[in-house]
């Protein structure tokens, strides 16, 4: 449904976003995980087509995007960062503006403002100004407006940021409903929220994508391989040679060693294995001192730990 | 068309704040006082000396005109200056972009509705021409061509404050800028007058914004004059469009 390649796009100096290629399929939901500044958000105004990119393409429903916008913009619904309002309109005002401007007759356009009132639970608000409504409320306008004229295609920045976790699990429960129906490119920096609505996440760090795959694969990725950091007392050469022939690691590398007595060592070992009991036993029975061990995660959970963070336990 | 649902929401805005009903009741106080006094001027002249063949066109309607003229100067730029720069502060122009409309779509909107508020404003004003009527004969035909003038002249102020207001997103500088350059448009016929520029004298005073009003405040319908108000229109709102289409407002906001 959407197939984006080698976008980029810079401003000025800054290279935003730098040959990101990706694609979604129909119905599915995919997450766009990544710091605040990896680029989600430059990416998604280039597929809502606020923006050109710099370099790439991307394909919406077979039209591309900088030569069909028109046909594009009637295909998506899109909802923008911290979803900006008209504080002098009210909500039924507003959402009547955005249904007429999508060309329905009269009749038409009040029934989708009623549908997509019930839908995004905004009844009870309908007449209230824009700007007397609560953060959570004006998110649902916001996704509101996106799916007045029954969109195809579903583009969320950041749908949850700043909510409540009442208001997050309901906002989370009407995405999920979409799924099958709708395809939908939802951005978050919170890795829990992938798990809970996404199909498939991609990570994207500095506007690359550093992995993908199911929320499942990602987080066994993320547990198993891993590296292990000790500190032993001992002739280095030989704490090299002695822990290389342990099984299951891959490789060993000095840190940092002090007059050749004493050194820290990173061990890098295979998936799904726990070397620890090993590497202890091997330093004890040749009288070596071990004085530190810890285990460190690969270079993804680097990256989670870095980029992403953790959401508190709601 | 798309631009009613769009109008529609800009007048809506408009009336809904302060700034209508301010710049509204401010000018139709000044534009009042100027013609109660012109009116008891005319009076009084007319009982010291008597009928002096001087019609009330020319001795009430067209100074008040080119009051107007001169206070919509200075009152217009305060309903240009939200059009753009508050959607592109607020980033409702980035979701407006998001939907089947065309930039021109946006901009005929936003200039029509400035332009209705401002037609909003002079509808009372009417009523100055009715209460006149029961004292001297009115030149109705002179009197629609004096307001043809000052809705094109208008036109003109509202199509420079609409470009400024796309440049910024920053309100006070796109009304500044507006009178900067409205004031410059009006002036610039004054600096031709001083010996050096002498001999540009000419087209400088072609070039000023109020000199072409002068035709129609008389009551004169010139072609030339028309003209000068549309392809002004026409300029500033051809590089408000090119200016919002190209996209280069748009700086990098993570």
């Amino acid at each position: 449904m959407i197939n984006a390649s080698h976008l980029t796009k810079e401003f000025g100096p800054i290279k935003a976003v730098s040959d990101l290629t990706f694609s979604v399929n129909k119905g599915e939901i995919l997450g766009f995980l990544g710091p605040n500044g990896a680029g989600k958000t430059t990416t998604m105004r280039i597929l809502a087509g606020i923006f050109p990119p710099t370099r790439g393409s991307v394909m919406i429903a077979g039209f591309d995007v900088l030569e069909n916008s028109m046909e594009i913009r009637k295909r998506i619904g899109y909802l923008p960062e911290q979803f900006p309002i008209y504080p002098e309109l009210t909500v039924t005002e507003y959402l009547a503006m955005v249904a007429s401007i999508w060309d329905f007759d009269r009749k038409k356009r009040d029934e989708q403002v009623k549908d997509v009132l019930e839908k995004c639970g905004l009844r009870s608000e309908q007449n209230s100004l824009l700007r007397r409504l609560s953060r959570g409320y004006r998110q649902r306008v916001g996704l509101a407006q996106a799916l007045v004229h029954d969109p195809e295609v579903l583009i969320l920045d950041e749908p949850t940021v700043g909510l409540d976790p009442k208001q997050i699990r309901e906002i989370r429960e009407l995405i999920k409903s979409f799924q099958g129906q709708k395809t939908v490119i939802l951005s978050t920096h919170i890795l829990p929220e992938v798990s809970m609505t996404c199909q498939r996440v991609l990570i994207i760090n500095q506007g690359k994508v550093v992995a993908e795959g199911t929320p499942e694969s990602l987080t066994r990725q993320i547990e198993s391989g891993a590296h292990v950091q000790i500190q032993a007392q001992g002739p280095p050469e030989d704490i090299v040679r002695t822990l290389s022939a342990v099984p299951g690691v891959l490789e060993i590398k000095m840190v940092k060693s002090s007059d050749g007595r004493e050194g820290t060592f990173l061990i890098q070992t295979k998936e799904s294995v726990d070397v620890r009991p090993q590497i202890a036993q091997a330093i004890v029975e040749n009288h070596w001192g071990l004085l530190t061990m810890q285990l460190q995660y690969l270079s993804l959970e680097d990256i989670f730990v870095k980029l992403v963070t953790k959401e508190e336990s709601e | 068309m798309k631009i009613f649902p769009l109008l529609n929401k800009e007048l809506k805005i408009a009336f809904s704040s302060a700034t209508a009903y301010v710049t509204f009741t401010v000018f139709l106080l000044i534009v009042g006082y100027l013609f109660v006094g012109q009116s008891l001027m005319l009076a009084k002249e007319s009982f010291a000396y008597g009928a002096t063949g001087t019609s009330v066109m020319d001795a009430i309607f067209r100074v008040l005109f080119h009051d107007a003229a001169v206070i919509l100067l200075f009152l217009t730029p305060a309903m240009t200056m939200r059009l753009l720069a508050e959607e592109k502060r607020a980033g409702t122009l980035e979701l407006l972009l998001t939907y089947p409309l065309n930039d021109l779509e946006i901009i005929l909107a936003k200039f029509c509705s400035a332009f209705a508020s401002v037609v909003i404003f002079l509808l009372p004003t009417i009523l100055y021409s009715i209460f006149i009527q029961r004292f001297a004969p009115i030149e109705w035909s002179v009197l629609a061509t004096q307001y043809l003038g000052i809705l094109l002249l208008c036109g003109s102020y509202i199509a420079v404050g609409l470009w400024a207001s796309h440049l910024t997103d920053n309100q006070i500088v796109a009304a500044t800028l507006t009178i900067g350059i409205l004031l410059g448009l009006w002036l610039i016929a004054w600096i031709g007058q001083s010996s050096p520029l002498a001999s540009w004298s000419v087209v400088l005073g072609q070039l000023s914004i109020l000199n072409h009003f002068d035709s129609f405040s008389k009551g004169v319908l010139n072609t030339s004059d028309i003209t000068f108000y549309l392809l002004l229109i026409l300029f500033f709102l051809y590089v408000t469009l090119k200016g919002l289409e190209s996209r280069s407002w748009w700086g990098r906001s993570e």
